[in-house]
């Protein structure tokens, strides 16, 4: 572990110790938490270039310091959001909790050792249980105890494979492992087996379709702030980002994705995803609910290419990564708002909140153009990387399926726009109104980067993904 | 061999127990029999200090907190016992499992035994201190980190109940 990433654990660590304490102060907690997230944010963007050179395997760096930047921008969006969207109850305990996750988050990706990966994947899981079950409402306690189950399940397969890798390599550090792969690559065989039974564990820990069961009662019955912050990153931390490493060592094992039958099963059940997402997203009433549907076929996305794991698939994960990280956080904000303005979530209960949420509608299209791939915006260029590395490397028919789903995309966020935002103003929102200033700041940060990320993509390219497929290379 | 089938078997008995049990503080008994048993496993295979850990901190130290815990927590009782009758099949879904795992896992898994690294499990040449603060500072700020989460999840629940 870096030394620069021991800070991004120990400091948000420590402010949550304090925030703890500040359980009755309104202010207080929001305030210190939103400081040390905004350091966080700004110390992962300096030191991202330091960080370049010191891989432990294949561009292990690259990503750690890219999804390092990633989890401090959501995480300090989210807890701007939170003060002013969240309960006044107990907002010491609420901002420790989001301190706390992103510490474990930040663990995660900086992490050079399954082991320590391990630990903390489970200091997000705990988390993330209480943060969904926080105000103890009956559907969201559902949804925790479900979340629980299938992670607890992830989590002993995990803590098997991590063994077998013991057992078999004398080590679990990626340097180890590095180097069992190099003087093994004639049988890989046993590596197979044990990083195949580590995907699995992921990908019931990212909620990918079989396993998603957990999401959409999560995502919509947990307060906004946490859902945008489950759906924008934690499971792209301990599902996504996790099966990526792996990812890469299967290809490095079978020299690519043609002998790699565990990368070929993982890219099918990202298949399975993003079509089953945007299928099941198509008949939702409610918007958070839609939004969670959305969120499995995004991360479809990422884990199909991620386990083509070429360098251009690898970059599309990447770049899609950060993308859905944004246009995600974005839609569940608005939805946020929407609550909070309307007191419903409900597609068919309201129509015509364009006139009287102006703002909060612009920013909910931009990211559900970007979600759909619509150019000019940053999604665009993403979906475009993993459907050229689909069909550069011969996969004509899931690059087309890919295709075809963000068509299906675009045709439930156009629903949903219709249902809810267009037409005439319903008689039951006659009195609705903007939230004020604190709900639409972080709509208005994440739709300037959408759009930015998407017209300026030649400097994201040239900053961020090149360094990364260089490596690769 | 014996010694760590009846420890093992012993650990699967006291797993079930706990999440069976009717009511949390027998639950909480349980999980610390399972861990007195884990430290068996633990001494058996020659890691004395891991054994030695596990029976003060989760034998020990995490015991008083669950019982403590749940005595605070009345409300979990009811839960508890709703959550029991769920899992009245719990044993023998686990023995099909036992069962099939027995007969499969072994062509699966046997390449990779037959692979392992010559040193896999060999004790370090390091002394505890070492390996503690050395090659394993990262894990030590994790437990801390789930220590804190633990924490707070834990007066979440309690703080919970006070509001109610």
């Amino acid at each position: 572990m870096l030394m620069s990433a021991a800070f991004f654990i120990v400091i948000p660590l420590a402010a949550a110790a304090v925030c703890a304490f500040f359980n009755k102060k309104q202010t207080a907690p929001a305030v210190l938490a939103n400081i040390v997230l905004a350091c966080g944010l700004l110390l992962s963007l300096t030191t991202f270039s330091d960080n370049l050179g010191q891989d432990w395997f294949y561009g292990q760096a690259v990503l750690s310091s890219f999804m390092t930047i990633i989890i401090y921008l959501v995480s300090s969006a989210v807890a701007f959001f939170a003060a002013f969207a969240a309960s006044t109850k107990r907002r010491g305990s609420y901002f420790a909790m989001l301190l706390v996750i992103t510490a474990g988050m930040a663990g995660v990706v900086n992490a050079a050792d399954f082991f320590t990966l391990y630990v903390y994947l489970e200091v997000v899981s705990v988390c993330s249980y209480a943060l969904i079950s926080f105000y103890n409402r009956p559907r969201s306690t559902e949804g925790a105890i479900r979340y629980f189950y299938l992670s607890s399940i992830a989590s002993a397969i995990l803590l098997f494979s991590i063994s077998l890798l013991m057992v078999y390599a004398g080590g679990t550090s990626y340097e180890v492992l590095t180097a069992k792969i190099l003087a093994t690559q004639g049988s890989p065989a046993p590596l197979n087996i044990i990083l195949g039974i580590m995907a699995l564990a992921f990908m019931i820990k990212a909620g990918l379709f079989p396993f998603h069961s957990w999401t959409p009662d999560a995502y919509e019955s947990a307060t906004s702030p946490v859902s945008a912050l489950l759906a924008g990153i934690v499971t792209k931390v301990v599902g996504t980002y996790a099966l990526m490493v792996v990812c890469m060592l299967l290809s490095i094992i079978n020299f690519g994705i043609a002998n790699n039958p565990v990368g070929r099963a993982v890219m099918w059940f990202g298949l399975a995803s993003i079509i089953f997402g945007a299928l099941n997203a198509q008949e939702q009433k409610d918007f958070k609910r839609m939004l969670a549907y959305s969120s499995i076929s995004q991360m479809g996305y990422i884990t199909i290419a991620a386990a083509l794991a070429t360098p251009l698939a690898m970059a599309g994960a990447l770049f899609h990564m950060f993308n859905h990280a944004t246009f995600k956080a974005l839609l569940f904000f608005a939805a946020g708002s929407v609550k909070r303005a309307t007191g419903s979530t409900e597609i068919d209960s309201m129509s015509g909140l364009q006139a009287k949420m102006p703002y909060t509608a612009g920013a909910a299209t931009v990211a559900m153009l970007s979600t759909a791939g619509v150019p000019p915006f940053s999604g665009f260029w993403s979906k475009l990387f993993i459907i050229a590395a689909l069909w550069q490397a011969g996969f004509y028919g899931m690059a087309a399926a890919a295709l075809f789903a963000s068509v299906l995309t675009l045709a439930y966020f156009l629903k949903l726009q219709r249902g809810m935002f267009f037409g005439k103003p319903s008689d039951n929102i006659k009195d609705v109104r903007e939230r004020g200033a604190g709900f639409l700041i972080p709509c208005f940060v994440f739709a300037f980067i959408i759009i930015a990320a998407g017209l300026y993509f030649p400097f994201i390219y040239d900053n961020f993904l090149s360094p990364f497929i260089r490596v690769l290379q | 061999m014996s010694l760590h089938l009846f420890l093992v078997t012993g650990m699967v008995i006291c797993s079930l127990a706990a999440v069976m049990a009717k009511r949390t503080i027998h639950a909480a008994i349980f999980l610390a029999l399972l861990s007195i048993l884990l430290a068996g496993v633990m001494f058996a295979a020659n890691a004395p200090w891991a054994g030695v850990f596990e029976l003060s901190v989760c034998a020990g130290l995490i015991t008083v907190l669950f019982a403590s815990a749940a005595s605070m927590v009345g409300r979990g009782e009811s839960y508890a016992k709703r959550e029991a009758k769920i899992f009245r099949w719990l044993p023998l879904a686990l023995l099909v499992f036992g069962i099939m795992v027995w007969w499969t896992a072994g062509p699966i898994f046997a390449p990779l035994f037959n692979a392992a690294a010559p040193n896999a499990g060999a004790p370090a040449l390091m002394s505890v201190g070492d390996i503690i603060w050395k090659l394993r500072m990262p894990d030590l700020l994790g437990q801390l980190c789930i220590f804190v989460a633990g924490v707070l999840t834990v007066r979440t629940i309690l703080g919970e109940g006070k509001d109610e």
